[in-house]
């Protein structure tokens, strides 16, 4: 556990000192041959390597001078890997007998002193780990090793740990001040770790001197306390390391072993309130949790014992479910459930239940190698003697193999009848389930015994099968790591057995859900090559199997997760011809993905991925592809149409038999039955079945099924996330679309209607999204025929009110006080649209009165006037659209006029281009103003106003050739046009 | 220079096409460049092509690939697997090409010598079907032996011969290219006169073909690095071990941080241990290429197909064969995977 983990983190953190580069023939280079060749499990020949060092020419001097106390640590490695206690021991010996024989470098920051401190330290966590080790037989009553021996190992151990420690200390204290981010700052920060490590050690060892005392003995309360003292000075000093971390936890342990459970269950629940956002501090957690109900067990509380036990064993994902940690839970949970079994107050059908559902813990604890293995195989062999269960030991392989196929027949029986039961009916699918969990326990325990048993003269295709069928189980059990190590066995180094070709389509399964689990970078990226080498084997293999599909498509995805579409292209080009389309079909998938995120693309790059991914699902359609894959794409591609402006050629893609997007949201086929899956497609169904002309009924039962899928999760704020999506992708479709006039009538009413189902729920949403909703109803009535237009411009006109009603009942609603000011224009904007003159006139002059500069706002002011004038067809209104009005105390008007805003806007138009557009805007309005005044009028002056709405337009065409653009050039000569025209008539 | 760069060179002359079906005029890739217009003259020396500036001449050593106005997308696709070693797709490829419509003769005879050449090279590489292979590019060579693809065809068929072990015949072949002295072909096939011989064990008669090699090769050159090594090797084997060593240890120090070259380095190193009877030291320096500077395939799939004899023969069975099936997995086109399956 612990132990083995620190020499871990120590011997990557040594490697990860010579990670820079390492090329050539120098000690960096050297060193990482030598940590290659430990990786790859030839210590003996990198000690064998090291000790003709001195003899090569090649190798660097320095590097022979260092070689002898590398030996020294890998002697020390080489050791830890005897299995037999005895011949370890001795092993141990051998190597700290070469170590005293070395010279003691003078400089112990030298090369050579840096050398002998890594040593020194390897040594002195092999000798805690197996005095550990020993501690744990001598309490297991194992003969061979006496309590007294163990003391004994302990106390040298800890000896050599304060050896260690002192090392570290001095070496530390010869690079004080080095700068962080140098080789001397790394080997600063390594040795600060191990530090700490060596020292949360030591004190550890306290505790498991404890151990080997009677429990509430002098010695055993004495050396606990001490412990328990030093782990908390640890944690205080380490508190934001995740050594400070483990020091609280053991300090913890130290507590509950005094009695002090207060005391331990505030350690204990100070670690698990731990965010756990690396596997070493999930691992962490879990063990604090393994600590909390072995205290609940301590305190008597065996009921909540077991109650928080499940459930955190359930919070336990992927690989979180394997390793001593999450066995050392297990253990506890099966110890609760045994000590509540044997409670009153149960009938039989319950005390069996609770006794194989531990039994169950405990076998899986029994098997992980971890510091309750001992006690667990005790606890589980008590359980299993209680259930009166037979567990004679087969004596040989083809008993055990034959046990084990009879166990897996009946776990296959317990699943079908699991399977098969009414959902309703709990106690018989218990009863299922519990025989289920009994055969595939029984099963996994024959085949290991028979793998156990197998010798030369056992069939091979029964010893792969039985390699293969507890790969399976252990599958099934979620013990991936080891159904990985003997599924791919059995497929790479016996092919031609007749279980290699389900052994690798089960390795790939396998080692494709752990890639899929939260795993540090170095596993993540063994796991990534095992995977990528095995499916590269089986696709090879077998070429025309189902294996070799899974294993190209395993191939495929790993190349497009690499971003390698050059290798993704290769795959797919060289898969067999039935499976090359849909390989070819993930591969357009995995282009368009590319291509959505690429901000360089071209509108012709889009068009030629759309005929790619259009072009990939025919042949995939007709070469008979896994429809899921199909659905997915058929969702990219009418995406993909709709983005393009091309909505009503997305219709095929709604409606096709098996993947059509309607098809499987209907049906809730896969991929569609699954939430993610299912909500994207309705969305996207909801944005192409909007352009189909004649009525939007698709469209509300799409949304009605959207409300529908939501509302079953319980979550409204999902339901308006989804719409609110919906709306802004609507949105967009119809800005990008050219269809004809029926089509973009009910795409129009398909957002119309979106936003109104979204009224309710963005009735209490927060600014941005309140306000989305109203500018999209004010643009949407834009882009209204006039059928719809007033009717949009109302909603428009009701959403900006609630809003404004908003902004005065909740404070710091709105983000500033512009904001709040916008809302007004927006809400006076609407009003005018809906004729309502006076009260837009009102509500853009009362911002006026507050914030006379907002040009935004005279503009709209100077519009409604505009309108206004022209709807009464009063000229006094058109004047003071051009000349303003509301007059101040000043007697200068609030509201300016066409005039002064041309004015204004002029002073900074020719570096402001918004301001430029509002000059000419402006210039055209004053002359808009003049020929609609001139013509309430008659005679003298009507020709007057004429005259000056003529001498506008041509002063403007005069100084400003261009008129700010094509569009307000047009509009000057139209205007221009009918004022002369006008002019000619009043002539005649 | 390795047997399997020497294809991978081969095929790079045969190169390459990506716009071959969009041609609107033939195009002579060269080393410098690219020249348009239509090719009017081809022969053993290079083409001559008419542009709008008048008639320019490409040398057959720097022409890269010609693509011609309107060929077949089958034919460049042909080309283009040559190019990448995927001799069997080539053959594939070119199968139904003949009956395709426009084909002109320029395009007939490049099809003619790709399915040639690729069948050669994919003898040598599956050892299998050479005697065909070759009776088949040595007709080819009687009707084109005025072509652009005479030399890659004669170095094609002397590496054939080599592989069967018909030493003579090869260096032969090989010696018509070294007197023509059109390059790159004179430089290359002076180096392949020493593999021919080495891998012959004839290795008096290597070491002089490696030194002629290095007397006309520019020093700089993965050739000249290439006879150096084999040199050295065949000096161990003639029991000039010290020299040997000596040499090959300077190979690894004048490397530098050229993993490639140090990868090349420690694989002669390797050899020359092997020729000296010393194969504990043999498996160190080919480790260094195995588990150190790996990123090169010709040289790793080199470096494992020795480490898998030498652990063999230190009954590291699993080391063996763990090595055997890294070679094959990841350089099964090499024909250093061939070998070892060969065993």
């Amino acid at each position: 556990m612990a132990f083995n983990r620190y020499g871990a983190v120590v011997a990557l953190l040594g490697a990860l000192a010579f990670a820079g580069p390492v090329v050539g023939q120098t000690v960096a280079a050297e060193q990482r041959l030598i940590d290659r060749l430990v990786e790859e499990d030839l210590g003996e020949f990198a000690i064998d390597y090291l000790e003709r060092a001195a003899a090569d020419p090649l190798i660097p001097d320095e590097f022979k001078r260092v070689a002898p106390y590398r030996i020294a640590k890998l002697r020390v490695n080489e050791a830890l890997r005897r299995r037999d206690a005895a011949s370890r021991r001795a092993a141990l010996d051998e190597a700290i007998a070469l170590l005293a024989k070395l010279p003691k470098p003078s400089e112990v920051g030298g090369a050579e002193g840096r050398a002998l401190t890594d040593a020194v330290g390897r040594l002195a966590l092999a000798e805690a780990d197996e005095a550990r080790r020993q501690s744990l037989t001598a309490l297991s009553g194992i003969p061979g090793i006496t309590v007294k021996r163990a003391r004994r190992e302990l106390r040298g151990a800890k000896k050599r740990l304060r050896t260690a420690v002192e090392r570290y200390e001095a070496e530390l204290e010869a690079l004080r001040g080095v700068s962080s981010g140098t080789p001397d700052g790394d080997r600063r920060g390594d040795l600060r770790l191990r530090l700490a490590q060596a020292r949360l050690l030591a004190a550890r060892l306290d505790n498991e001197l404890a151990s080997t005392y009677a429990s509430g003995s002098d010695e055993a309360e004495k050396l606990n306390r001490a412990a328990a003292e030093r782990l908390g000075e640890l944690y205080q000093k380490y508190s934001k390391w995740v050594v400070g971390l483990y020091a609280h936890l053991y300090e913890g342990r130290c507590y509950r072993q005094l009695g002090e459970h207060a005391l331990a269950a505030g350690c204990f629940e100070s670690l698990v309130t731990q965010p756990a956002t690396t596997p070493e501090l999930s691992r962490l957690v879990t063990l604090a949790n393994a600590e909390l109900v072995a205290l609940r067990l301590a305190t008597n509380d065996v009921a909540v014992a077991v109650e928080d036990g499940e459930a955190w064993l359930d919070t336990l994902e992927g690989s979180q479910r394997e390793g001593a940690e999450a066995a050392t839970l297990r253990y506890w949970v099966g110890i609760a459930k045994q000590r509540l079994a044997a409670g009153d107050g149960l009938n039989d059908s319950a005390r069996k239940r609770l006794l194989r559902s531990a039994r169950e813990l405990l076998g899986e604890a029994a098997r992980t190698p971890s510091e309750v293995q001992a006690p667990a195989r005790d606890a589980w062999a008590d359980a299993t003697a209680l259930l009166g269960i037979e567990s004679a030991d087969p004596r040989t392989f083809d008993e055990a193999f034959q046990a084990g196929k009879d166990a897996v027949e009946a776990f296959s029986a317990a699943e079908v009848g699991r399977a098969a039961a009414d959902q309703d009916d709990t106690s018989v699918r218990a009863e299922f389930e519990s025989q289920r969990v009994d055969s595939l326990t029984a099963a996994a325990t024959a085949f290991e015994a028979a793998l156990e048993l197998a010798d030369r003269k056992s069939p091979d295709e029964q010893v792969n099968e039985a390699r293969y069928l507890l790969a399976y189980l252990d599958y099934t059990a979620g013990r991936d790591a080891r159904a990985i190590k003997l599924a791919a066995g059995v497929a790479l180094r016996a092919p031609d057995d007749p279980s290699a070709e389900a052994a690798a389509r089960l390795g790939i399964a396998a080692l494709d859900r752990r890639r899929r689990q939260p795993l540090d970078k170095a596993e993540s990226e063994r796991v990534a090559m095992n995977l990528n080498r095995l499916a590269e084997f089986t696709a090879e293999r077998w070429p025309a199997g189902d294996a070799a599909a899974i294993a190209l498509s395993v191939l495929l995805a790993q190349a497009l997760d690499n971003e390698d579409l050059a290798a993704a292209t290769r795959i797919a080009a060289n898969a067999p011809p039935d499976q090359r389309p849909e390989l070819k079909l993930r591969l357009a998938a995995a282009r368009w993905e590319r291509h959505a995120r690429d901000p360089e693309a071209t509108a012709a790059d889009r068009t030629a991925m759309i005929d790619q991914l259009l072009g990939a699902l025919d042949r995939a359609t007709q070469s008979g592809a896994a429809v899921p894959l199909r659905a997915t794409v058929a969702v990219y591609a009418t995406e993909a149409l709709l983005e393009a402006g091309r909505p009503l050629e997305a219709a095929p893609l709604l409606e096709a038999a098996e993947h059509g997007v309607a098809t499987v949201v209907r049906a809730k086929t896969p991929p569609a039955d699954t939430k993610a899956f299912l909500l994207a497609a309705l969305r996207t169904y909801v944005r192409a079945a909007a352009w189909s002309g004649g009525n939007i009924d698709r469209v509300e039962e799409a949304l009605d099924t959207i409300g529908e899928v939501c509302n079953d999760s319980g979550s409204p704020d999902e339901f308006r996330d989804v719409l609110l999506a919906t709306a802004v992708k609507q949105q967009a479709d119809l800005a990008a679309a050219t269809a004809p006039a029926d089509a973009q009538r009910t795409a129009v009413a398909a957002l119309a209607e979106t936003l109104e189902r979204l009224r309710t729920p963005l009735a209490g949403a927060e600014w941005n999204r309140a306000l989305w909703r109203c500018q999209a109803l004010l643009k949407l009535s834009d882009e209204a025929g006039a059928e719809r237009r007033q009717e949009l411009t109302m909603a428009a006109s009701d959403a900006f009110g609630e809003l404004a009603r908003r902004i005065e009942r909740e404070p710091g609603f709105a983000p500033s006080a512009s904001a709040g000011l916008a809302v007004k224009l927006q809400l006076g904007e609407c009003e005018r649209r809906l004729g309502d003159y006076g009260g837009a006139f009102e509500a853009f002059a009362s911002l006026l009165v507050e914030r006379p500069a907002l040009l935004e706002v005279q503009r709209s002011a100077a519009r409604t006037l505009q309108d206004w004038g022209q709807a009464d067809g009063d000229a006094e209104r058109l004047e003071q659209a051009i000349v303003g009005a509301r007059p101040g105390d000043d007697r200068k008007n609030r509201v300016w006029g066409w005039a002064k805003l041309a004015a204004v806007a002029g002073q900074a138009a020719t570096r402001d281009p918004k301001r430029r557009e509002l000059f000419f805007e402006a210039w055209l309005n004053v002359a808009e103003c003049r020929y609609a005044a001139a013509n309430l009028r008659s005679g003298a002056e009507r020709t007057t106003q004429l005259r000056k709405a003529a001498n506008t337009v041509r002063a403007m065409q005069r100084q400003y050739p261009d008129l700010g653009g094509p569009d307000r050039k047009q509009q000057f000569e139209e205007l221009g046009a009918k004022i002369d025209q006008t002019l000619k008539r009043s002539a005649a | 220079m390795t047997s399997s760069r020497r294809i991978l060179r081969v095929a790079g002359s045969l190169v390459l096409a990506c716009a071959a079906t969009v041609a609107t005029a033939d195009r002579v890739r060269t080393t410098s460049g690219s020249i348009a217009g239509e090719v009017v003259e081809e022969s053993r020396r290079g083409v001559v092509v008419e542009t709008d500036r008048g008639r320019v001449s490409a040398p057959i050593g720097e022409i890269v690939g010609v693509i011609y106005e309107g060929e077949p997308v089958d034919l460049a696709r042909a080309r283009m697997s040559a190019a990448g070693g995927g001799f069997a797709s080539v053959i594939d490829r070119l199968a139904s090409l003949d009956d395709t419509p426009g084909l002109t003769a320029a395009m007939r005879r490049e099809a003619d010598f790709l399915r040639s050449v690729s069948a050669v090279r994919q003898a040598i590489f599956t050892g299998a079907g050479a005697k065909a292979a070759g009776r088949d590019l040595t007709a080819f060579l009687r009707e084109n032996n005025d072509s652009r693809f005479y030399y890659p065809a004669v170095e094609a068929l002397a590496d054939l011969l080599a592989d069967l072990g018909r030493t003579d015949t090869a260096v032969k072949r090989y010696r018509l290219l070294v007197d023509d002295g059109v390059a790159p072909f004179d430089a290359q096939a002076r180096v392949a006169i020493g593999v021919a011989y080495q891998r012959a064990e004839r290795h008096e008669e290597a070491v002089r073909g490696f030194a002629a090699a290095l007397a006309a090769v520019d020093p700089e050159t993965d050739l000249a690095r290439a006879a150096m090594t084999g040199r050295t090797v065949s000096r161990a084997y003639l029991g000039q071990a010290d020299e040997a060593l000596a040499a090959a240890r300077d190979a690894v120090r004048s490397a530098g941080e050229d993993t490639t070259q140090l990868a090349a380095a420690y694989n002669t190193l390797g050899r020359v241990y092997l020729a000296a009877e010393r194969p504990r030291d043999a498996l160190y320096a080919l480790l260094h290429t195995d588990l150190l500077y790996n990123d090169d395939a010709a040289t790793h799939a080199e470096a494992l197909s020795l480490l898998a004899a030498v652990w063999r023969d230190a009954g590291r069975r699993a080391e063996a064969d763990d090595a055997r099936e890294r070679l094959r997995r990841r350089y099964a086109r090499t024909v250093w995977a061939r070998r070892v399956r060969d065993g």
